[in-house]
């Protein structure tokens, strides 16, 4: 079977490395193909594997299209590809694969049913919202395949430095949705009860003077900067050995997320180890359940986060439940596992024409 | 009991529970268990072979009081653990024993229900169990049992349950309310306590079961499917590898211990090769046995199936015989309600508006008994009144026929009604079927029209119609007025057009970066610093500290990356001298932060930061992050600055997160240390004062000697009133007409009327200044006294020294012991230390050793030297290159 993912931009991270890292199972029986939009870097995740490509042009993605003979095209949240693969005459299988909650997802308000024959998201309450909120129940069949994360690269690693105190760590890009500002509430609070804490707030690169401005002034109001660390830019390769500090530390990763479409940073953190707190909001609940599910507060309960967050630091049942985040994320987020449900998926879609 | 031959196999339920595995395995898992526990009666509960106990954690939190029994202490006491931290308050709630299901230590009859989760597949004898399990329950009292539905490959598992064999084991105990296939994968069942009567398997389960052994069969053939298709594929590997063992075995047919380990390889492949076809022999094998099981199971199920549909059949029959005898009699009662509706049709039609009125009032008295049958009966005894001549029943009377035609003229006006909505439903039908045509025709129309402005757009964005637009202004300006005005207006263009050119210049230097740092990283050198200095470029006659530090680091051949403050973009980038120095406008710089970081570049990379601008601490952990050493420089008192006019884009809160992030900080003065330090959670801040440029001291002896013995006594540096205190140098002079006072400097105030014996001199370069000070007696710094000017060390008190001349200052704290210094703490006192200094002999040696040990190489090497704090080696670690 020949496919092709189609997305908008190569980065580090995010939707770049969940094609790369599916790239390991999808060799056995399947040409893959990935192109890509514009390249910030990410084309590199894919190593010397040939099929990786450029199309800053929609013509060449049309000609490609044209002129390789493709079973199935998996655009993901990329709009603007469906009408070069149209144009082709392309008649296999169309999916379009959502990975984005932002309003970036109110391009699927115009997308045409007819162009696309499945539609496939990372956790099951994306799915519900694609099914109700933008109408695709009964239409289109919506199939769910959690993110992977490569445990191997994600896991714990002795950090050659050492730190005085447990560290809370937050990632992030600075906006509303992700509600930094919740963070320095909760860092705040955490920093009253515990003098030896330190906060670390990884992303936000591309913020606007003005808001990190604004982040420095709440956390200078908050008597926060003698303890906050702010890491604009941290290269995925890096994040590893961040959530293994934290994690060595005794700390907790914090997320203040008003939604999510998967929660991948908190995957991560429990691939590493480390104790990760977040709200009860989006597909987190999906990804923190069972005993893991403690660690989830209702949004904008601070009282309870903190709570949450000073259990998860202190707690006797730490080592425990770091093990069993371990645990769940290599049984079922590893690209082992989420790779092959992936690939089982692509069957399956495949079979539906 | 459970796992009674296999004390090494550890069941991890509660994990599985908890979300460890497969998401399959732990839904099918959790779904078994609540559905166990939602059925389970209280308050007395028995969870045979508990496991790790997750089921009875779950009664014991729904208030049931529960005793979990297992063979296993394993996982007993992982259940007893999880108790314990479940809940501290009430911990006795579940109670756990180890003990054999066959022989129950425990009395009889005590128990409201008994759970048996996936127990009694592994038991040899299932019988000698539930016999258990039936003694301790009550009377009546509820089994909650789960299976494997059909085989399930585990080396403890005794044998495969399906329906008929699973029904046939309990009834003789149990009797069963409630029989179910969960998922295809589980049998589960509930059951009272006593034995079953004549039960039999509904037709519903059998069905059940059909579709589970489909499912199981479908995914088998799957299973069988991939590996044939591994099979082919290690085939396929194999020949491969052995033709290119052969083609090895030919290359090295020369050499004989090169062929013996081909061959050993060869025998080693050989062998894997022949270990995965026997294991996947053993697979098809494994999997025939199945297949032959579920073919045994189906047909068995088959049995039971036809003689249960006899049954039914038998039933059914009976059932449609019933059916058609009261069919029957419903179509006799249909074709009688049919005669009586349509006497009822006629009888309406010919009744009268009175009579219908009247009726109406009779059918709305209607009570249950009342005589409504009465009333119809009235009612068709009147329509037989109405007869028509030529059949049985009588004409009407006139006053009736007038009722009849006025029902004609009514029923004529509502056929014209009728036909008037249809007409003006099809007239509807029409107008929105022209509405949707305009629709979509004025969507076409819209469309067109945003494809044309789109076209536009690009027409009015594109080069040629800009300059054919500019051509034609430019144009019709010069054609308006006369020579004179065409003159201007030539020369305002060519204006512009050096600015733009300017601004182009301006924008090409990305290209002189990435050279630069391609041209450092191919250097061989150790070091490499970014200086981010928020000052002017580096030019003579501003020597502030950034400047005098790149002067010096260039000199020793370390490369400097300098950026510096423009108040205007389209200012000139100075002209770069030298390899080693790239000088580069901030507000160009920021967007190039992260690449700089990442750039490949000398082993020890050093960004210092020299004033604490937000662009500065947003790039600090970037740059940290990137196992770059950072220092934040401390030069002056930014806070203060900010107060008196200058540094207007401080802001408190930014300079202390600079201070808590950079890997070092270091401060000019004690003063500035100390107030540093307040913002400091963790290190120390270094105090680094400033220092005096080589060139200084080389020409100190010679003025020295030419000196003269006129009373003069000069200042350079910085004029702002900010700080400068003119008021009290003007009161000084005029109380010292025998003094002649000298001052040289940029950024002089304006509007200030001197004395006769006060000349300002202008800003000069370090050799006119070295000129200039030979007729200088001594030289001061009228600082007004402020916390500005406490933070301060002036470098111009290292270069006065440095000249052989006394210094005078108000209070400085940084200076006040420094050699040949004199502080005034008033006017007066300024005036008589002027005085003193004039005739004081300096103690040169004392000075000499004191320059000695301030000069800029000393910085240079403490900066390239120093130790990071605990963040910065914290965070350093996370880059390859930041490991120690």
């Amino acid at each position: 079977m020949k496919i092709l993912f189609v997305y908008r931009y190569a980065i580090l991270g995010g939707v770049t490395t969940q094609l790369s890292n599916r790239l390991c199972v999808l060799r056995d029986g399947i040409e893959a193909h990935f192109g890509f939009l514009e390249d910030h870097g990410g084309l590199r995740a894919f190593g010397d594997y040939p099929h990786t490509r450029l199309f800053p042009k929609s013509e060449e993605l049309k000609a490609f299209v044209k002129a390789t003979e493709l079973d199935m095209i998996l655009v993901v949240d990329t709009p603007e590809a469906y009408q070069p693969i149209l144009d082709s005459g392309f008649s296999g299988t169309i999916v379009n694969e959502v990975h984005t909650t932002t309003q970036n997802l109110d391009y699927l308000k115009d997308l045409p049913c007819m162009w696309v024959d499945a539609m496939i998201t990372p956790s099951k309450y994306l799915a519900g919202r694609i099914e109700g909120e933008y109408g695709f129940k009964g239409r289109i069949p919506c199939f769910v395949a959690p993110n992977c994360v490569d445990t191997e690269r994600f896991r714990l690693a002795q950090p050659t430095a050492s730190l005085n105190g447990p560290v809370v760590l937050w990632v992030g890009k600075l906006d509303d949705h992700k509600n930094w500002r919740g963070f320095l509430e909760a860092a705040a609070a955490i920093a009253a009860l515990r003098q030896d804490c330190s906060f670390w707030m990884v992303g936000g690169e591309s913020a606007a003077d003005g808001v990190a401005l604004e982040l420095l002034e709440e956390a200078g109001r908050l008597r926060l900067l003698q303890r906050l660390h702010w890491l604009p830019r941290i290269e995925y390769e890096q994040m590893p050995a961040v959530y293994s500090i934290v994690a060595a530390s005794g700390g907790v990763c914090l997320s203040t997320s008003r939604d999510e479409a998967f929660g991948m940073s908190i995957v991560e953190a429990m691939a590493c180890g480390c104790p990760a707190v977040a709200a009860a909001v989006g597909a987190i609940p999906e990804v923190l359940e069972g005993r893991l599910s403690r660690n989830l507060y209702p949004f904008g309960n601070t009282e309870r986060m903190v709570a949450l967050s000073l259990q998860a630091m202190d707690g006797s049942d730490r080592p425990s439940m770091a093990a069993l985040g371990r645990k769940i994320a290599v049984s079922r987020y590893s690209i082992e596992q989420a790779g092959m449900n992936y690939r089982r998926l692509l069957d399956q879609v495949q079979r539906l024409r | 009991m459970t796992r009674k031959n296999c004390p090494n196999i550890r069941d991890r339920i509660s994990e599985v529970y908890e979300g460890v595995g497969d998401r399959t395995t732990v839904e099918l898992a959790r779904k078994r268990i609540h559905w166990m526990c939602s059925r389970a009666r209280g308050p007395l509960i028995l969870d045979l072979g508990c496991s790790q106990g997750i089921a009875s954690i779950l009664l014991g939190r729904d208030g049931q009081r529960v005793v979990a029994l297992d063979l296993e202490e394993a996982g007993l006491r992982f259940g007893l653990d999880q108790q314990r931290r479940e809940d501290q308050a009430n911990p006795r709630r579940v109670c756990f024993i180890q003990g054999d299901g066959g022989s129950l230590p425990l009395s009889r009859r005590g128990f409201d229900s008994a759970l048996l989760g996936e127990v009694i597949e592994h038991a040899d004898d299932p019988q000698s169990i539930l016999k258990e399990v039936s003694r301790v329950l009550k009377p009546e009292g509820r089994l909650l049992l789960t299976v494997p539905f059909g085989v399930l490959v585990h080396e403890d598992h005794k044998r495969s349950y399906y329906l008929h064999s699973l029904f046939q084991t309990l009834r003789p105990l149990f009797s069963i309310e409630n029989m179910e296939i969960q998922d295809n994968r589980y049998l589960r069942i509930m059951a009272r306590n006593g034995p079953a009567g004549e039960a039999e398997i509904g037709a519903k389960q059998w069905r059940l079961q059909e579709q589970a052994f489909e499912a199981r069969e479908e995914s088998y053939l799957q299973d069988t499917q991939r590996l044939q298709t591994k099979l082919d594929e290690s085939n396929r590997r194999y020949r491969d590898v052995t033709a290119t063992l052969s083609q090895l075995r030919e290359a090295s047919a020369g050499d004989q211990r090169v062929f013996e380990e081909v061959s050993r390889l060869g025998e080693t492949v050989a062998a894997a090769s022949q270990s995965c076809s026997e294991q996947i022999q053993a697979l098809l094998t494994a999997q025939d046995e199945i297949h032959g099981a579920l073919r045994r199971s189906l047909e068995e199920g088959f049995k039971e199936r036809d003689s249960a549909l006899a049954r039914i059949e038998d039933k059914a029959e009976a059932l449609l015989d019933r059916l058609g005898d009261g069919s029957l009699q419903l179509s006799e009662l249909k074709q009688l309600a049919s005669a009586q509706g349509t006497r009822m049709e006629r009888a309406l039609s010919l009744l009268d508006d009175e009579s219908i009125q009247e009726i109406r009032t009779l059918s709305r008295r209607r009570r249950p008994g009342n005589g409504f049958d009465n009333v119809i009966e009235e009612a068709i005894r009147r329509i037989e009144r109405f007869a028509v001549p030529g059949t049985n029943l009588r004409a009407p009377e006139a006053p009736e026929r007038a009722l009849l035609h006025r029902v004609d003229e009514l029923g004529c006006l509502l056929e014209a009604a009728v036909r008037g909505k249809a007409d003006y439903r099809e007239k509807y039908v029409n107008a929105v079927r022209s509405f949707q045509h305009e629709k979509k025709r004025s969507q076409g129309l819209m469309k067109a029209q945003q494809v044309l402005r789109g076209r536009i757009r690009r027409i009015e964005t594109s080069r040629t119609w800009r300059a054919a637009r500019l051509y034609w202004r430019l144009r019709s300006e010069f054609l308006r007025g006369g020579w004179s005005q065409k003159k201007l207006f030539l020369q305002s263009c060519l204006r512009v057009l050096k600015r733009k050119l300017a601004a182009r210049k301006a924008a090409a230097p990305r290209r002189d970066l990435v050279k630069f740092l391609q041209a450092t990283a191919e250097q061989a050198g150790e070091n490499f610093v970014f200086m981010l200095s928020g000052t002017t470029h580096i030019q003579e006659q501003r020597g502030n500290r950034p400047i005098r530090m790149t002067k010096t680091l260039v000199s020793q051949g370390i490369p400097v990356l300098f950026s510096y403050w423009r108040w205007n973009r389209s200012d000139p980038i100075p002209e770069n001298s030298g390899s080693n120095l790239l000088q580069w406008p901030m507000d160009l710089i920021v967007p190039e932060l992260s690449r700089i970081a990442r750039a490949s570049l000398p082993a020890k990379r050093i960004l210092v930061i020299t004033f604490p601008h937000l662009s500065c601490a947003r790039c600090v952990n970037l740059f940290n992050a990137a196992g770059w050493l950072t220092i934040y420089d401390v030069r002056d008192d930014w806070e203060e600055f900010h107060k008196v006019g200058q540094a207007k884009w401080y802001n408190r809160s930014v300079e202390q997160y600079l201070v808590n992030n950079a890997g070092r900080v270091t401060a000019v003065s004690r003063p500035l240390r100390d107030k540093i330090q307040g913002m400091l959670a963790r290190g120390q801040v270094e105090l680094s004062p400033n220092a005096l440029d080589a060139d200084f001291l080389t020409g100190r002896k010679r003025e020295c000697r030419s000196r003269t013995e006129s009373k003069v006594v000069g200042y350079f540096g910085h004029l702002t009133a900010a700080w400068f205190d003119w008021d009290s140098l003007i009161w000084t002079a005029r109380r010292m007409p025998a003094f002649r006072f000298e001052i040289i400097g940029h950024s002089m105030p304006g509007g200030i009327r001197l004395p006769s014996n006060v000349s300002y001199l202008g800003p000069k370069n370090h050799d006119e200044v070295r000129r200039i000070a030979r007729s200088w007696k001594a030289a001061m710094i009228p600082f007004k006294p402020s916390p500005l000017a406490d933070a301060v060390d002036p470098i111009k008190v290292y270069e006065y020294l440095a000249l052989g001349l006394p210094v005078v200052s108000f209070r400085m704290p940084q200076i006040h012991d420094y050699p040949g210094v004199f502080i005034a703490a008033s006017r007066e006192e300024f005036r008589l230390a002027l005085q003193r200094a004039a005739e004081a002999r300096l103690d040169l040696d004392e000075v000499d050793d004191f320059l000695s040990r301030n000069r800029w190489e000393d910085r240079v090497r403490a900066l390239l030297s120093g130790d990071h704090g605990e963040w910065a080696r914290t965070i350093r670690s996370i880059s390859s290159d930041g490991k120690p």
